[in-house]
């Protein structure tokens, strides 16, 4: 096999592109700008669905909610105890919600108040520090309350300041702000206020035996699908989410935006593709003639065809390559400017860090979405240049 | 020759500083193991219990990711939810979901 040809190939092929400079842009730049939209979405959606798959062991493996009538409602915590006595039941934590409805300057929002119980909290080490400012709470607390940091901003909140909240419901409540979370990871936490699950009760005016769910921790996660279906069995009008529903659901909720840019991915593909048909069918005289001087001097039809596929790859191999690296980039920085639509949070959230994440398929993918359709299509005008008559082209 | 070509080389560099990009942002937001961002979205995520995922909606009907199947349903029965910014639809595999049957006693004859 003579693999120098071939580097020759390759070398008269990069110099034919530098030659005929215009052309080679008019193709490469709507290549370049095609594939960076593709990859930053296609970064951006894998962030959010790798950080959901690294959620999951993080997660509560059961949350049980109640049912009244086939609504969500309050659940009873008698179960707690009830729901400890099965096997494969390590700990039960309560926990009150829910969402204030609020008219603020900047518009109609629903924040979510949180009621943790402070004395029986599942965390880790790492939790303190994602108190940005101020300090996390002690259990004795009261009256306290640790913002998001888009609720903070939005309100302009600082650590000692007093949170007045009255919702359009009519529950009202009186918190002195002790913590804001960090920007970082408002993803999860833009919009919540923190408060003990005591002030939570009374802000809701939900009674002492009641809470909004059970988070459910099991000896071992592989047991979670097995309490779940003994709870459902054993309980009516319960609820009973696992761990691995949440992760699908918090999967979807960020996946489905990228669609939109799918769509219109596909169609700047057909643009350009065509784009790349019109220039290559076309062959003018100048590159006509010097076919024909190739040919005149040895060159066989197969040479000018892989020339000129050559040509095509390059510019499939390069603009895709440009394209990854440009959208990973635009990905990195928070894809601004539009970050409000890849992520899909309303404009109150103020930026913060969008989680990036790239492998190897997704690669593979991008490559096999630039390449494959350039040189399939750069093969009949290929064909056709390599099919000139040598004399023919030369005379003119 | 060959590898004084320029496209070959901007080839390369191309997939150099992809490499490089790579490893840079899975050091700083992806890998749990090397990522402190990771590791604190994650401890938010068990402090609070589950994601308080800000998607879209303002309003209550239509955001909370729990309810799963009730998503885009308003309080009227069988209705749905208008707010224009509530384009989530969200179908959970919840495992009390399959337990949910309903069947046709047929009369005796």
């Amino acid at each position: 096999m003579n693999i120098s040809k071939h580097k020759n190939l390759w070398i008269m092929a990069s110099f034919n592109l530098d030659r005929y400079k215009a052309k080679s842009i008019s193709i490469i730049v709507p290549l370049i700008m095609i594939m960076a939209v593709t990859s930053f979405m296609m970064f951006t959606r894998g962030g959010f669905i790798k950080d959901a798959e690294t959620a999951k062991a993080f997660l509560p493996d059961i949350t049980v909610q109640g049912l009244e009538a086939g609504r969500i409602s309050k659940i009873s915590l008698d179960l707690i105890e009830e729901i400890k006595k099965l096997p494969h039941v390590k700990t039960v934590v309560p926990r009150v919600w829910g969402y204030t409805p609020l008219q603020i300057e900047i518009g109609d929002v629903a924040f979510t108040l949180m009621g943790l119980d402070l004395a029986n909290m599942i965390k880790d080490g790492n939790f303190p520090w994602t108190v940005e400012s101020g300090s996390f709470f002690v259990p004795e607390d009261r009256g306290k309350t640790i913002l998001g940091d888009g609720v903070a901003q939005s309100l302009e909140a600082n650590v000692g300041d007093i949170l007045q909240l009255e919702d359009t419901l009519g529950n009202k409540g009186e918190f002195e702000i002790i913590g804001i979370l960090k920007n970082l990871v408002q993803v999860y936490s833009a919009d919540i206020i923190i408060v003990p699950i005591q002030d939570a009760r009374t802000f809701f005016s939900i009674g002492n035996n009641f809470a909004s769910d059970l988070l459910i921790y099991t000896d071992k996660p592989e047991n979670a699908d097995l309490v779940a279906m003994m709870i459902a069995n054993s309980y009516k009008n319960t609820r009973v989410i696992t761990a691995k529903a949440l992760t699908n659901l918090i999967k979807e909720a960020f996946g489905r935006r990228s669609g939109t840019f799918q769509a219109m991915w596909l169609m700047l593909l057909v643009t350009v593709l065509l784009l790349l048909w019109a220039q290559s069918s076309h062959i003018s005289i100048d590159v006509s003639k010097e076919i024909g001087v190739l040919k005149a001097v040895g060159w066989h039809t197969g040479d000018i065809i892989e020339m000129k596929i050559m040509e095509s790859s390059i510019l499939a191999v390069l603009g895709t390559a440009i394209g990854i690296v440009t959208g990973f980039i635009y990905a990195l920085m928070g894809t601004p400017g539009i970050s409000g639509y890849c992520i899909g949070c309303v404009s109150i959230y103020p930026k913060f860090p969008v989680p990036v994440h790239c492998d190897l398929n997704s690669i593979i993918l991008l490559f096999v979405l630039g390449v494959v359709p350039f040189m399939g299509i750069s093969a009949f005008p290929a064909w056709l240049a390599g099919s000139i008559d040598p004399d023919e082209a030369i005379r003119g | 020759m060959f590898l004084k070509d320029n496209n070959l080389t901007k080839i390369i560099l191309l997939i150099s500083l992809f490499l490089v990009l790579y490893f840079f942002n899975d050091k700083i937001t992806t890998n749990y193991k090397w990522s402190k961002d990771t590791q604190m979205r994650m401890s938010t995520i068990k402090a609070i219990g589950g994601p308080a995922v800000p998607i879209i909606a303002q309003c209550c009907n239509s955001r909370n990711l729990h309810e799963g199947i009730y998503l885009r349903r308003s309080d009227n029965p069988g209705g749905y939810c208008f707010h224009s910014d509530c384009d989530v639809t969200i179908t959970p595999g919840a495992v009390c979901e399959t337990l949910f049957t309903i069947k046709i006693r047929r009369k005796a004859p």
